[in-house]
């Protein structure tokens, strides 16, 4: 079994070996990390060093780890994994090169990711003893494609009925298709996704977890795990940054929120590469299809395309009609922290209003998270309230009590995240 | 004040003044570079291009720019005592306190408007991944293009042309940026320079293996600024064959000897990273103590020969070659090999907080580093920032690591 992170890996090429390979998201438990990497490092690398060194869990069925190199977190990770388990050469650990695409589609950077993951094959072939087989990569393209456009549908249809759909649900089951055989899981997803839409807009998921007849019991549990208990009518939000651990999508939830969509890497980013071209003609050179495929969606913090991930966000906002973005980074986090620098102005100038929520990716946070987001749903009103994206200009005093959330601190004056500046962050904003 | 040619004038002849007070010619050489090219920067006598650390910089003096290194500025900010208002004015920019203080110091400068405005930006992705991201924010900020350098992990033959390809795209979108015709004959004369720049500061390496050190390297850590922004320049090359020369004088018992003077050398340290800037109470205290730095990681010559006539492949072996991006298990084979060759006593990695990079691998490098036996302390701080931690509680640790190196001299009563 192979373990991997990044939502930038190829899962098709480990498909296509037959090797059986498992995300790793990490718990709660940090502690086996803390012999290898320091304590300022991202959290999300320790929680998942923890989980694969972990003997009486996940740990004891991985026989390697393919890692990228997004980031000195993860790169440290591979460091780790070599330095804890590598030593015998009995476990793979390999650092997958992962260009930045600087917010355009780059031929040169597509090529050069091309030729690393033609190199990730070769090395998985002979450190499993497996040959490579073009017609199975295929097969396997296929299926992970097949996967990625039905769980895109499932996040369709939470965007039009988030009242129905609890968040934290469609976050487990994307978690677990980074863990399942993709032709397992195609049926199961395929099954859900005709029962929803069978169900409709109404209230009528009993009937569709009757009329589930190919998903298999499996189908009728993430079902359940899918449904929203009540339906409240709160402000409709976009939740992106760093991948927020399920409970505080509930914790939204419970608040009051409906998340309408997301840009998070163990989330929607999953299913967004796209490699049908691979599948509609011969010759191709499919590790080039491939490259391209997760390439040219839209880029992460991590990818330095700045102009361009606000533009597709704003784009996002409209799409899913958000009221606001909930915009979360994991503590230590360089991407996402300088990321949001440069987005909160954006945001600012356009009217989007931003909850900044820094965790340390544990449940511990929960009760502190709490107080943050109720007063931001609040600041947003019912979901009935004008569209900010659309440029509708809004009260003074709404901007002045988000420039305290914002900041953390009182509210307009002193308490402004622009101390410095002649005029606070919601001036311009004044109607 | 900052843009006026008076105050360079003025501040000039100031720094003239000071020339037999520092340890080194060649830092007052380096420090007079380093305030003309400041200068030129602030009054804009040429376009101006900020450049991250382990850019090739080459580039930029091979098209006749001035470049800007803001990681040296900052630190500088901090060694003049503005550091902490001017990292505040960072975080109330957005950036949180978990970042490199070197980067919040920036972006409050640039938002107070204290640095020269640049014409365009260099960054490379390969040793920090903040520096990049914050040029990317900073580029939005004044309105100029971010010219990134996408460094692969791996260097392979391919992924060497694939970075030499970009070099070559960099170095003519720069020259079109600010209006410079792209000269390979200029170009072949920087990568010259930055040649005898390493054949120098190799020299300059192989004398201060000699037992007890020539040179004090908390000295030699403050030519980081050419190693960070002359390479490629006419005076870094010259400033470092002074040097060396200097050192030679040293060794043959001409000149000034010894580092500080001030006490006999007890203590030969490798020190990883930089150091405190913001005060000095830390180095003093390893001088005091009797300690020396023998060598520094960072000054440490890692890349090959250049060649003239291949200057975008010589750069990006250049830029590749850095042991620090490579597996952890490449920096722990160097760091050994260096605590050998400048037969040092202990091993000091200071951990700048905000670096992951270095930080990141400070466990694992320490655990490898003892087995092979020698005494490693893994010393957390902040370059920058002192808000974050007491200066004692790092002159406690490094005490009590001093006295174990002392436990482990041949001789020793306990």
């Amino acid at each position: 079994m192979l373990g991997w992170v990044c939502s930038y890996t190829p899962e098709e090429i480990f498909a296509a070996l037959g090797i059986r390979s498992c995300r790793l998201y990490g718990g709660e438990n940090q502690a086996s990390a803390a012999q290898y990497l320091p304590v300022n490092l991202c959290p999300l690398a320790r929680a998942c060093l923890s989980e694969g060194l972990d003997s009486a869990g996940t740990g004891a069925s991985l026989s390697g780890v393919v890692l990228t190199a997004s980031c000195h977190a993860l790169v440290h990770l591979a460091n780790a994994f070599q330095h804890a388990r590598g030593g015998n050469g009995q476990f793979f650990v390999h650092l997958l090169d992962l260009p930045r695409t600087f917010g355009r589609e780059d031929e040169a950077a597509c090529r050069a990711f091309a030729a690393t993951l033609r190199d990730l094959a070769g090395r998985l072939g002979e450190f499993y003893g497996v040959a490579w087989n073009d017609e199975a990569f295929l097969t396997a393209i296929d299926k992970q494609q097949q996967v990625r456009l039905l769980l895109r549908e499932l996040y369709r249809m939470r965007r039009e009925r988030p009242e129905q759909f609890r968040a934290a649900g469609l976050l487990e089951l994307v978690r677990a298709a980074g863990r399942t055989r993709k032709e397992e899981l195609a049926p199961v997803l395929s099954s859900l996704v005709v029962s929803l839409q069978d169900a409709g807009s109404g209230d009528n998921w009993d009937s569709a977890q009757d009329g589930m007849q190919d998903g298999g019991p499996a189908a009728a549990v993430f079902l359940e795990h899918l449904r929203r208990q009540g339906s409240p009518l709160g402000p409709r939000l976009l939740v992106t940054g760093n991948s927020l651990p399920p409970a505080y999508f509930d914790l939204i939830e419970e608040l009051g929120g409906n998340v309408v969509g997301d840009d998070l890497c163990q989330s929607y980013r999953y299913c967004l590469p796209d490699t049908e071209q691979a599948l509609d003609g011969s010759g191709r050179d499919l590790f080039m299809t491939l490259a391209r495929g997760y390439l040219h969606r839209p880029a992460c913090p991590r990818m330095l395309a700045g102009p361009e991930r606000f533009a597709y966000l704003q784009a996002l906002i409209l799409e899913c009609r958000a009221q606001g973005v909930v915009y979360h980074t994991l503590k230590f986090c360089d991407a996402s922290i300088y990321d949001y620098a440069l987005l909160r102005n954006r945001f600012m100038e356009a009217g989007i209003p931003v909850l900044y929520l820094e965790t340390e990716y544990r449940d511990a946070g929960l009760e502190q998270a709490r107080t943050r987001i109720q007063a931001f749903l609040e600041v947003l009103g019912p979901p009935d309230g004008k569209l900010l994206a659309e440029g509708n200009q809004v009260k003074w005093w709404t901007l002045k009590a988000l420039c305290a959330i914002c900041c953390g601190a009182g509210s307009g004056g002193t308490g402004c995240c622009r101390p410095h500046s002649p005029t606070p962050c919601w001036a311009g904003f004044s109607g | 004040m900052l843009s006026s040619p008076l105050t360079y004038t003025l501040l000039g002849g100031v720094l003239r003044l000071t020339r037999g007070n520092w340890p080194l010619d060649a830092m007052y050489q380096m420090g007079l570079f380093a305030f003309n090219e400041t200068g030129r920067a602030y009054i804009g006598k040429a376009p101006v291009v900020w450049s991250s650390a382990f850019f090739p910089v080459e580039l930029a003096w091979g098209l006749g720019l001035c470049p800007f290194s803001p990681e040296v500025a900052a630190a500088y900010i901090a060694v003049l005592g503005f550091g902490e208002e001017t990292m505040s004015m960072g975080e109330q920019a957005g950036y949180s306190r978990d970042i490199c203080s070197f980067h919040r110091c920036i972006a409050g400068a640039a938002s107070a408007g204290n640095l020269p405005r640049p014409a365009a930006l260099l960054a490379s992705t390969h040793l920090c991944d903040g520096a990049p991201l914050l040029f990317q924010n900073l580029a939005a900020l004044y309105g100029a293009p971010l010219l990134a350098l996408d460094i692969p992990y791996n260097s392979s033959p391919e992924a060497v042309r694939y970075v030499a390809g970009q070099l070559e795209q960099v170095w003519l979108s720069l020259a079109d940026v600010t209006g410079q015709r792209p000269d390979r004959d200029k170009l072949a004369e920087a990568v010259r320079c930055s040649e005898r720049f390493r054949a120098q500061m190799q020299r300059v390496n192989e004398l201060r293996c000699r037992v007890p050190s020539p040179v004090s390297g908390n000295d030699m850590l403050g030519f980081i600024y050419l190693f960070f922004i002359g390479q490629g320049s006419r005076e870094a090359a010259e400033i470092s064959a002074g040097l060396a020369k200097e050192i030679e004088r040293r060794v043959a018992g001409l000149g000034r000897s010894g580092p500080t003077g001030a006490q006999p050398e007890k203590y030969r340290l490798l020190w990883m990273h930089l150091k405190p800037y913001y005060n000095d109470e830390l180095m003093k205290f390893v001088e005091q103590e009797g300690g020396v730095l023998a060598m520094e990681e960072f000054s440490h010559v890692y890349w090959p020969p250049l060649d003239p006539e291949q200057p975008f492949l010589s750069l990006a072996r250049k830029v590749m070659s850095h042991f620090i991006f490579k597996p952890v298990t490449e920096r722990i084979r160097v760091m050994a090999e260096l605590a050998r060759k400048y037969r040092v006593d202990g091993i000091v990695h200071f951990s700048h907080h905000g670096c992951r990079t270095a930080s990141g691998g400070a466990l694992m490098i320490k655990d490898a580093l003892q087995d092979e036996g020698w005494p490693v302390l893994v010393l957390e701080g902040d370059c920058l920032d002192g808000r974050n931690e007491a200066c004692g509680g790092m002159l406690t640790r490094m005490q009590a690591f001093l006295e174990i190196l002392q436990e482990r001299k041949p001789g020793c009563a306990l």
